[in-house]
């Protein structure tokens, strides 16, 4: 199982595609992540990649793709990587923030 | 007895919160002649004559023209606490055998809570502290006489609410609810004494975090017409100059500072990853994946920082190939294997307290294990 990394995405290889999820449809494109403020996109021109999105218990979405006969990652600021086909999620890099402090001495 | 909203009444109650956020947030002037009437109203209900209804530029402006006056002789009653025991109308107790405790507890919580909390915690609570903290003695004593017009509308909303859907109320209580409603429709903050009432005027400028806390990083968050009002980034009130004067911050004054909310905007304003360097923050760990650094703060939790280097070279990067060599080491592979005129862009991520290498922080930021992080192609 490899992964991939572009920027703040990383592509893991996984064995299958949750039952769960639900497939989103393709409209030619699909984005796997926009960049912070310059619009750049991580994203997919493959009309055979699926897109699927599972929904979690705290509300966040997780997302695969099935890439049955592999794709290209392109993003403007990075190297194109290609991926083998096969079944992928999508991470987005996330930040770590603090909880609220508590007990703070005014 | 009324057990449940319908649709219609559901959409409604979010209509309501919304028009009354709105009103509690408004920066429009006041309609002073209403807020007049609303008032009057309100001292002929309790047995008053009709006061004389003064306007001030803000909520400091009416306690300082309040010294003012007292200086000058005139000595009057405070009248807040008559207005809300005599208007006060005895309201909850119609609530029950009329309306479901289930339902009433959902609007308590929805409707009134999210108003009390919105306007009066955020705002009204905010303007409080900051009037608490600048005045001092008999004129800080003012603020037990004040009624927060919008800013506490929560009650009357609710109880208005109520009727809408089919409680039933007096017909005095009704005209004393419809008192209220009126005032906090047309009035910011009152004070109100016998004869005479101190009227502030809204602020000019309001910005809000996207949890209604008082938010701006600019510029005041909530300012009057003449210059008072209160810098507050989340919610945090801090002094004008951390906002208005960002080089007043230095790696001294956050070490200074005693408060850790406060001491968390400053860093924030600094720039994390440049008070992480500038105020030298241990290094924990250097690997291949980059190099991990960590800050101990006083009351408050250490800061975990990674830095790390992109994969692909950028023509508008600040790092030469040479530097970034110099400063990841072995967390530099990808300027090793590129071009002597490569520039590279470096970032900084933020990680929990406990990350004990920067690869274990890496893989973190991608919510995995460090042993299940090892990308096979990185750009």
């Amino acid at each position: 199982m490899k992964t991939y990394r572009q920027g703040d995405v990383l592509i893991r290889q996984v064995n299958e595609i949750p039952s769960q999820a639900k497939a989103k449809k393709n409209v030619g494109r699909i984005v796997l992540a926009y960049g912070e403020v310059t619009g750049h996109a991580h994203a997919i021109a493959e009309p055979q990649a699926k897109e699927f999105t599972m929904e979690q218990a705290d509300n966040t979405v997780r997302r695969f793709l099935e890439v049955a006969s592999g794709a290209d990652v392109k993003h403007e600021e990075h190297a194109t990587i290609q991926l083998p086909p096969g079944f992928y999620e999508i991470i987005q890099q996330r930040e770590y923030t603090p909880e609220a402090i508590r007990n703070v001495a005014d | 007895m009324i057990t449940q909203l319908t649709k219609k009444q559901e959409q409604r109650m979010q209509e309501v919160i919304q028009h009354w956020l709105s009103v509690g947030r408004s920066t429009q002037p006041i309609d002073r002649e209403q807020a007049t009437a609303s008032i009057t109203a309100m001292y002929r209900a309790i047995g008053k004559d009709a006061p004389a209804v003064l306007f001030f530029s803000s909520p400091m402006m009416c306690i300082l023209a309040w010294g003012a006056l007292r200086s000058a002789g005139v000595n009057r009653g405070q009248l807040r606490d008559q207005l809300r025991d005599q208007l006060g109308g005895q309201l909850g107790g119609q609530l029950g055998g009329q309306l479901g405790d289930q339902l009433r507890d959902q609007l308590r919580d929805q409707l009134w809570g999210q108003l009390r909390g919105q306007l009066r915690g955020q705002l009204g609570g905010q303007l409080g502290d900051q009037l608490r903290g600048q005045l001092r003695g008999q004129l800080g004593d003012q603020l037990n006489n004040y009624c927060g017009g919008s800013h506490w509308c929560a009650w009357e909303v609710f109880y208005d609410f109520c009727n809408e859907i089919g409680v039933n109320y007096t017909k005095d209580q009704r005209e004393r609810l419809y008192l209220w409603m009126t005032q906090s429709q047309h009035c910011h903050w009152w004070f109100p004494y016998d004869g005479i009432v101190l009227v502030s005027e809204r602020p000019t400028t309001l910005s809000v975090d996207d949890r209604g806390r008082l938010h701006s990083t600019e510029t005041q968050a909530i300012g009057y017409s003449d210059g008072w009002g209160i810098h507050a980034v989340h919610g945090v009130r801090v002094d004008a100059d951390i906002i208005e004067n960002k080089a007043s911050i230095t790696v001294e004054r956050i070490a200074k500072e005693q408060n850790a909310e406060v001491r968390r905007v400053m860093i924030e304003l600094y720039g994390a990853p440049k008070y992480l360097l500038d105020s030298g923050a241990k290094i924990i760990n250097h690997d291949q994946a980059g190099i991990l650094y960590r800050k101990d703060i006083l009351d408050d939790e250490a800061m975990v920082m990674v830095r790390v280097l992109n994969s692909t070279p950028e023509p508008d990067g600040v790092m030469m190939r040479e530097e970034a060599i110099a400063v990841f080491g072995d967390a530099a592979k990808a300027a090793i294997n590129a071009p002597e005129d490569a520039r590279f862009k470096e970032y900084m991520i933020r990680v929990p307290p406990g990350m004990r290498t920067a690869h274990e922080a890496v893989a973190w930021t991608f919510g995995l294990d460090a042993e299940e992080y090892h990308p096979a192609i990185e750009s």
